[in-house]
């Protein structure tokens, strides 16, 4: 068992050992070796210059900016800036629990003038006029445009909730806008009748809210 | 044999390493690589990274296992490259220069030649590392970066191989 492959052993070192011997390797072979270690070493003083200068460069850029008052004030104020509005932005829609997507609304009822925002705020009313919506808005879009002056009890609550509104800012608005503003919606200022004025103060702020909220509802 | 003196620098390193083992490192690489150009370039870079890590080289008397290894892995490296070369160009590299008459002829011996570049690559190193280098398992583990175990298994399955073509020399 031994004795094949030793054979084959020196079969194979014979047939290597006069390949290998044929091969003359370049007698300069040390010059170049040595060139490529000068280039080598050039290289990398090359590279250690351009990253040493890039580092100092940055600490001069830093130096500068800490001493600077002025500099070193804005730095310092643009980063929390932007931290504190993304964490509130974040934290207003977790604290609000269940609808997430009603989100939006709070924020606008402390900025706009309660008309749009206070329905989409208020859950409850929301969720009660918005199993009754679809089936108004297809019967309003469809049948009674003509035949549903009744949409003229919405108008005339439109203009009566902006002057409530006006009268009132705080606290009764809300409820009382949600109700009214579903029936707002659905007559969608088809209504030819409603006053122009206070139909169209109403219904672009309302239209957005009302959309939003038919939309998370389903 | 590899041995080099603790005080040498760099350059005294290398020229004394290159004095005693250039020659036998290109045929090393000669018959890894099959070509000549490539393994004197081979042997070039690995004469240039030993002159690079010679400081962090704590035993100078590794410095020969160091070379050794380092053809072995650029070797490799040049024959994984080679074979995406030939994968998208196909071209026939040109065949080493076999000019020798000896104890074998010259078809024998390039027949035993061709089979051995027919090998996998770890086969080929092991097969070269025992038979031309007359390295030990261990040694030959050491430079490619196997165990001695894995060392048995190229070496058994190479000269398994060889041996139709071994058994038409004999």
């Amino acid at each position: 068992m031994i004795h094949p492959p030793d054979e084959h052993g020196d079969l194979l070192r014979r047939a290597l050992r006069a390949e290998a011997d044929a091969v003359v390797p370049s007698p300069d072979g040390l010059e170049i070796i040595r060139a490529r270690i000068e280039r080598r070493g050039v290289r990398n003083l090359f590279w250690w210059r351009a990253g040493a200068a890039a580092a100092s460069a940055v600490l001069v850029a830093g130096t500068i900016v800490m001493v600077v008052p002025e500099l070193r004030s804005q730095v310092i104020n643009e980063g929390p800036a932007q931290v504190v509005d993304d964490e509130s932005t974040l934290r207003v829609p977790s604290n609000s629990s269940t609808t997430r997507s009603q989100q939006p609304p709070p924020p606008v009822p402390t900025t706009g003038p309660t008309s749009g925002p206070n329905p989409a705020v208020v859950p409850p009313e929301t969720r009660s006029p918005s199993p009754g919506r679809p089936v108004r808005t297809a019967d309003s879009t469809s049948r009674p445009t003509p035949g549903r002056p009744v949409a003229s009890t919405s108008c005339p609550s439109a203009a009566e909730q902006a002057e409530a509104r006006d009268d009132c800012p705080t606290l009764s608005p809300t409820p009382t806008s949600t109700e009214t503003d579903p029936t707002l919606r659905p007559s969608g200022c088809p209504a030819e009748e409603c006053p122009p004025d206070d139909a169209t103060v109403g219904t672009p702020d309302i239209a957005t809210p009302l959309l939003d909220t038919g939309g998370t509802t389903p | 044999m590899g041995a080099v003196p603790v005080e040498w620098d760099a350059d005294m390193a290398v020229t004394a390493l290159y004095s005693a083992h250039f020659r036998a490192l290109v045929r090393l690489a000669v018959l890894l690589v099959r070509d000549i150009a490539t393994a004197e370039e081979v042997v070039q870079d690995a004469f240039v990274a030993i002159h690079g890590a010679w400081r962090r080289l704590r035993d100078p008397d590794k410095a020969l296992a160091y070379l050794r290894q380092s053809v072995v892995n650029r070797s490799r490296s040049v024959l994984r490259h080679r074979a995406v070369v030939e994968k998208y160009a196909p071209k026939g590299l040109p065949d080493a220069p076999s000019a020798e008459n000896g104890a074998i002829g010259e078809l024998e011996r390039s027949a035993v030649i061709e089979a051995l570049r027919a090998l996998p690559t770890r086969q080929r190193e092991a097969l070269v590392l025992r038979y031309y280098g007359d390295l030990s398992e261990a040694e030959i583990a050491h430079a490619m970066g196997i165990s001695k175990g894995a060392v048995k298994s190229h070496t058994a399955r190479g000269m398994a191989a060889l041996r139709s073509v071994l058994e038409k020399m004999s």
